[in-house]
């Protein structure tokens, strides 16, 4: 007798483990779009058997666990390769945006406003009119467009730079939200493995670590507690345990462009530790390479440009004659250095003054071009040319005219535009791949799930029919009494 | 273990997939419209390098062109000059001839007349003016170069002095790379046979002016060996303003074959460009057609996700 009740029990633990079983189906199917969850598996083990005089006797089906089926090194790569795709993607979008500025493919730009000023001086060099004043009008204007076609390339390439340092404000809160949630999952998580694998929680885990290497490149571990560890890549904890440190932004004094620009910390009780520099990769990483790094490149090219077309121009016009007789004159302002000297390039206050004072000619009468030839062949002149840096001297940069430098400075950002782009797209890639690997392990899928239903269906009807099985010989040994 | 193919690996591939096309399609469209091939620097950072040097070499040669027509026209005007002197000269050779051989009197003293209309003809072709500046003045070029002081009387026969207050600054304007032409002349040598300034005209040469004014001396004094005197004076100065004016048909000579030369450079440069920058429209054409096929493919193929499965054959 007692063994048929045993029976029963057998059945009726059947039944339950296989209706868990489809519980954890429908969970699954349920997130078969969930982002970051790992399809999870009932495992389950034969019941513990007894052991009787026919030998050792089955007692049926016992559910051990709920298991998550992840792969943890592809976990590890796309928390690695979504770094490089973080950076890679601001990167990309900064230099898009500094080549679209400085780019005149599609209208006049720089080239176009040196061409035009070169040829004022020619059109100077024609003139017939005594004193030229049309001309040296004309030298004026061109003189003026260049300068602010100098001056609007250069605030809009620091508008850029602006831009990007409010990405990085803005960076910061987002990391701190994603530490704090990824503290406060491990929390959960530690109370949760006393009894369990806690598998949607360590789903919503590796999601929020996933989030949070895009944005900053991280280090993790897990300790033996379930809680994982999370530092910056130079060793500075971000998360320990169930406790997130924050980041926050400072000021950058030395800054070249601007003192306000933000830097990195992590705050540790009153202590501010400047991290700024250990940032390598994630947005953040290439919000930082492209402020400090890409743009200063970009504004510094215009700087060399603007320096030694100044100085180019100063050096002739200087040593030509003004229709009043006056000498030694810049054209330019004369700039200090290389540095800045784009958004410093003005007309020189003697010219602004009087187009009298612009040295056409090498003697102050009326029609001597000499000078102004001499300025208009400018133009194709090459020289070495000044880079920032360079102390007063002999200049160390190639030789080049000033034409054809503006063009390498196109042609250079272009490139390095390029260049990143092809590693971006080699990177989404890469990165699809990989979340291809992770979805083909970890994804859900319904045809397997409505497998496993049918099977775990046919498994419960077979148990109640157990049941029924028992109950009719129940019924026939109770007839007996 | 074969790979498992998860719903949200389709979407995501297929999702992927779709992008890469639509963006494809995106710079086609781009190029098509736009007939580039280069639409920011990266598309190819050399080409636009390339490209922008060409535009600025396109550039430098239509200001060269520019300055080619100003120097054409500022040369012409001397060869104007020219040509109008030597007239003058012609005409007073002709009196001159015609004076030798007149008995003297009344008639000589007409031609004599017509001489002195003639030297202020020649007094304002020497001061010709051109956009404003006198073309004979070198770069002092507001004032007038020549200046005329007395005037004609004739007891004793006297003519007015002319003298040369311009400077001998020679204009060049620059016609091809590394290469000028004069577009002036120093109204001395021209005029005065003066070439280095002296005061006195060179061996060979004569100052006009005085042959002008001798030549009406001579006449309304009726002298005859000085009328006489005058024809191989004249016959110089025919010649000498026919070298200065082959000198000004050799700059438009040059003028020519340089603006030919940059012509051609012109023609060059904008194929080498269209070459550099311009889109291969049949090409563009024919990638936007497979490319939207492509796309409304993997749309069609999207809208078809969610291949059949198990489900829809459950009853």
């Amino acid at each position: 007798m007692s063994s048929l009740f045993g029976i029963l029990g057998v059945a009726e633990r059947g039944m339950s483990v296989t209706s868990l079983g489809i519980r954890t189906a429908g969970h699954n199917i349920a997130n078969v779009n969930t982002e970051g969850f790992s399809q999870q598996r009932q495992v389950t083990a034969p019941g513990f058997p007894i052991n009787t005089d026919a030998g050792p006797l089955g007692t049926g089906v016992e559910q051990l666990t709920i298991e998550r089926i992840t792969d943890f090194f592809v976990q590890r790569q796309l928390m690695r390769e979504g770094s490089r795709l973080g950076a890679n993607d601001t990167q990309t979008q900064a230099l898009r945006e500094i080549e679209t500025i400085l780019d005149e493919q599609s209208g006049p730009g720089l080239s176009a406003a040196l061409s035009s000023f070169y040829d004022s001086f020619d059109d100077l060099a024609n003139a017939t009119t005594p004193g030229a004043p049309v001309e040296r009008a004309a030298v004026v204007t061109a003189g003026q467009a260049l300068v602010d076609q100098f001056g609007s390339l250069d605030a809009q390439l620091r508008d850029v730079m602006v831009g990007l340092d409010n990405g990085i404000a803005n960076a910061v809160p987002a990391i701190n939200e994603l530490t704090a949630r990824i503290a406060e999952l491990n929390e959960q998580i530690v109370a949760t493995e006393v009894r369990a694998p806690a598998n949607d929680l360590r789903d919503m885990r590796e999601l929020a670590m996933r989030q949070l290497s895009e944005l900053v490149d991280v280090q993790s571990y897990e300790n033996d507690d379930g809680a994982v560890a999370v530092t910056l890549s130079n060793g500075a904890a971000l998360v320990e345990g169930t406790s997130a440190k924050t980041l926050v932004t400072t000021g950058s004094p030395g800054n070249p462009f601007n003192p306000g620009f933000a830097s990195v910390a992590v705050q540790d009780g009153g202590n501010l530790f400047d991290v700024t520099a250990d940032i390598g990769s994630g947005r953040l990483g290439g919000l930082l390479r492209s402020r400090d790094t890409l743009v200063p490149a970009a504004i510094r090219s215009l700087d060399t440009l603007a320096y030694n077309l100044a100085n180019s121009v100063n050096t002739v016009h200087q040593g030509g004659v003004g229709l009043d007789a006056s000498t030694g004159n810049d054209f330019f302002t004369a700039p200090a250095a290389v540095e800045d000297a784009a958004a410093n390039l003005a007309l020189d206050a003697t010219i602004l003054a009087s187009t009298d004072a612009i040295a056409a000619g090498t003697t102050s009468q009326s029609l001597d071009n000499r000078n102004a030839q001499t300025l208009a062949e400018l133009r194709g002149q090459r020289s070495a040319l000044f880079l920032p840096g360079d102390p007063p001297g002999p200049a160390s940069g190639p030789s080049r005219s000033i034409l054809e430098h503006a063009g390498a400075v196109i042609s250079d950002i272009g490139q390095q535009s390029r260049t990143q782009q092809l590693s971006f797209d080699q990177q989404t890639r890469i990165l699809e791949g990989l979340q291809s690997r992770r979805d083909s392990v970890s994804g859900v899928s319904i045809d397997e799930e409505t497998t496993r239903l049918i099977e775990l269906q046919a498994a419960f009807q077979a148990n109640a029919r157990v049941v029924s099985v028992v109950d009719t010989l129940m019924q026939d040994v109770l007839g007996l009494i | 273990m074969g790979t498992r193919i998860t719903q949200s690996m389709l979407y995501r591939m297929s999702l992927a997939n779709l992008d890469r096309t639509r963006g494809q399609l995106a710079r086609t469209q781009e190029q098509a419209s736009s007939g580039l091939r280069i639409n920011r620097p990266s598309d190819d950072p050399l080409g636009a390098g390339t490209a922008l040097t060409l535009r600025a070499a396109t550039d430098a040669v239509e200001q060269l062109l520019r300055n080619g027509s100003a120097a054409r026209a500022r040369v012409a005007a001397l060869d104007d000059a020219l040509a109008s002197t030597s007239d003058l000269v012609i005409r007073a050779r002709e009196l001159a001839v015609q004076g030798a051989n007149s008995p003297v009197g009344d008639s000589t003293a007409e031609i004599a007349r017509e001489i002195e209309s003639l030297f202020g003809a020649l007094v304002a072709n020497a001061n010709t003016r051109y956009g404003g500046g006198y073309i004979f003045a070198g770069y002092a070029a507001e004032a007038a170069p020549f200046t005329t002081a007395g005037a004609f009387s004739d007891a004793p026969p006297t003519a007015p002095t002319v003298s040369f207050v311009g400077d001998s600054g020679e204009i060049q304007v620059g016609i091809e790379e590394g290469q000028t032409v004069r577009v002036t002349l120093d109204g001395r040598r021209v005029f005065q046979g003066d070439a280095d300034g002296d005061g006195n005209p060179d061996a060979g040469r004569v100052d006009l002016f005085q042959v002008f004014g001798d030549l009406r001396n001579a006449l309304v004094a009726g002298d005859e060996t000085a009328i006489g005197a005058a024809l191989p004076e004249l016959d110089t100065a025919l010649r000498q303003l026919g070298t200065e004016r082959t000198a000004a048909g050799g700059v438009l000579s040059q003028l020519d074959a340089a603006e030919q030369r940059l012509a051609n450079q012109e023609v060059r440069l904008a194929s080498r460009l269209s070459e550099v920058q311009d889109a291969d429209l049949a090409r563009v054409v024919s990638d936007l057609v497979r490319q939207e096929t492509a796309l409304q493919a993997g749309l069609s193929a999207m809208g078809r996700l969610m291949p059949p499965n198990l489900l829809d054959f459950l009853a």
